[in-house]
């Protein structure tokens, strides 16, 4: 099984601070630092680097992640999650057993003579919180993890990064991640941020600073004449609206 | 700069209207004139193809998504342009000689989607892979240079000829209007 790359659907990022070299044996001491472990039983979520080849593999050496003019590995994300209309269902099972059991012990008491401390079946707020955890630690047990693996290019040269997820959270865990590796920090580069190093020669903020928002519409003097004159109004009130 | 801890830096600048501009630009610069010219001199072109999209400044309540065919030449395209919405999406394909990279570019972050690089040639695994690798940066660096095409006349004196140029694209009627008026 090997990584193949037909189709790539990526946000770009720009390092900034100093990666290891990609083919040393201290890139992959910390990617293996930070490698996925699988969930335990009362886990939620987990997420760490594993192979690009092989989703079970977090094994990494010196050079093993080199592809070419890019290192290659992945974001492995596997969440387990609580249906909570279930979690509800349950625990109203739950109260209903021990509302039936309560009023079977009230009509021994109520036979035995001695006095009702509390109407049957109500539970307390501690009670309450106990039982809700101990239904969610069964719920996480019995609960398959979904995963999700996402596809990490380093082009060392070039200082970039290409995250192959457009999700906020996904963006946001692995840059998180990919810092607290690397010690480093990622740029998004978006249109601004790249206009900032495109025209680094012309000064960057300065270029831009003068920049406004350009209106391309050309509607009313297109349209203007050839519209009856109540009809043009209504249109250019709609607009104003919409604005 | 003071703010709140957790609040992330503005990453686009101010400037959201950046991205649109830019693919609104090469919408009308790929119809007029689609060749353009890589850091090393070479030549490519560039076509907006099967997908675009159209905002207004209120978002998803003023969109216009066209796909399949040659959107760039439908004249619902002009239509929305005409009335003030930019590109925020657009399928684009850059060529050179037989090689050919397709992707989707959204415009707020310049997020690609869907890049496909060429076919790799290679008899190993490796070799294909090294290839497609080689394929996307070099699709970026082909999307850097349009962008630098476009920062070079977007902050000169020359962009607002260069825009009123793109208004008349708009206003002019679209190849579809026109085939049906013969």
């Amino acid at each position: 099984m090997s990584f193949s790359l037909r189709s790539l659907s990526a946000r770009r990022y720009r390092i900034e601070g100093d990666l290891p070299s990609v083919e040393s044996v201290d890139f992959a001491r910390r990617l293996t630092d930070r490698r996925f472990e699988p969930l335990s039983p009362h886990e939620e979520r987990t997420f760490g680097w594993v192979t690009v080849d092989n989703c079970l593999d977090a094994r990494f050496e010196a050079g093993s992640t080199v592809r070419g003019p890019c290192t290659v590995f992945a974001l492995r994300v596997d969440k387990r999650r609580i249906n909570s209309r279930l979690l509800r269902a349950m625990m109203d099972l739950e109260f209903r057993g021990r509302k039936k059991d309560a009023e079977r012990d009230q009509e021994g008491q109520g036979a035995s003579g001695a006095p009702a401390k509390r109407p049957p079946g109500r539970v307390s707020r501690d009670e309450r919180a106990e039982i809700r955890k101990a239904l969610t630690a069964e719920l996480l047990r019995n609960t398959n993890p979904t995963m999700e693996v996402h596809p990490v290019l380093v082009y060392p040269r070039d200082r970039v990064v290409l995250f192959g997820a457009l999700s906020k959270p996904a963006n946001e865990l692995f840059r998180a991640a990919f810092s607290d590796t690397f010690d480093v920090t990622l740029s998004a580069l978006t249109p601004f941020h790249r206009a900032l190093e495109l025209l680094e020669g012309r000064g960057g903020n300065e270029a831009l600073a003068a920049v406004r928002r350009t209106d391309f519409s050309r509607a009313p003097s297109a349209f203007d004449g050839a519209l009856p004159a109540s009809v043009a109004a209504r249109t250019t009130r709609s607009e104003e609206a919409l604005r | 700069m003071i703010r709140p801890k957790d609040r992330p830096v503005d990453e686009r600048g101010g400037m959201d209207f950046l991205g649109p501009e830019f693919l609104t630009w090469l919408w009308w610069r790929t119809s007029t004139s689609p060749e353009f010219v890589d850091a090393t001199g070479d030549a490519f072109f560039v076509h907006v193809d099967e997908f675009l999209e159209l905002r207004g400044e209120r978002g998803a309540a003023r969109k216009t998504s066209l796909r399949a065919g040659m959107p760039g030449a439908s004249a619902e395209g002009k239509v929305a342009l005409r009335n003030g919405k930019v590109v925020t999406a657009a399928r684009v394909l850059f060529a050179r000689g037989e090689e050919e990279t397709a992707m989707t570019i959204r415009a707020e972050d310049l997020d690609l989607s869907g890049l496909r690089p060429p076919k790799p040639e290679g008899e190993q695994a490796e070799e294909r892979l090294a290839a497609s690798l080689a394929g996307v940066r070099r699709a970026y660096a082909d999307l850097d240079a349009c962008l630098g095409a476009f920062l070079a006349v977007r902050c000169s004196d020359r962009w607002e000829a260069e825009a009123e140029q793109v208004r008349a694209f708009g206003a002019a009627p679209s190849e579809e209007e026109r085939s049906l008026a013969t």
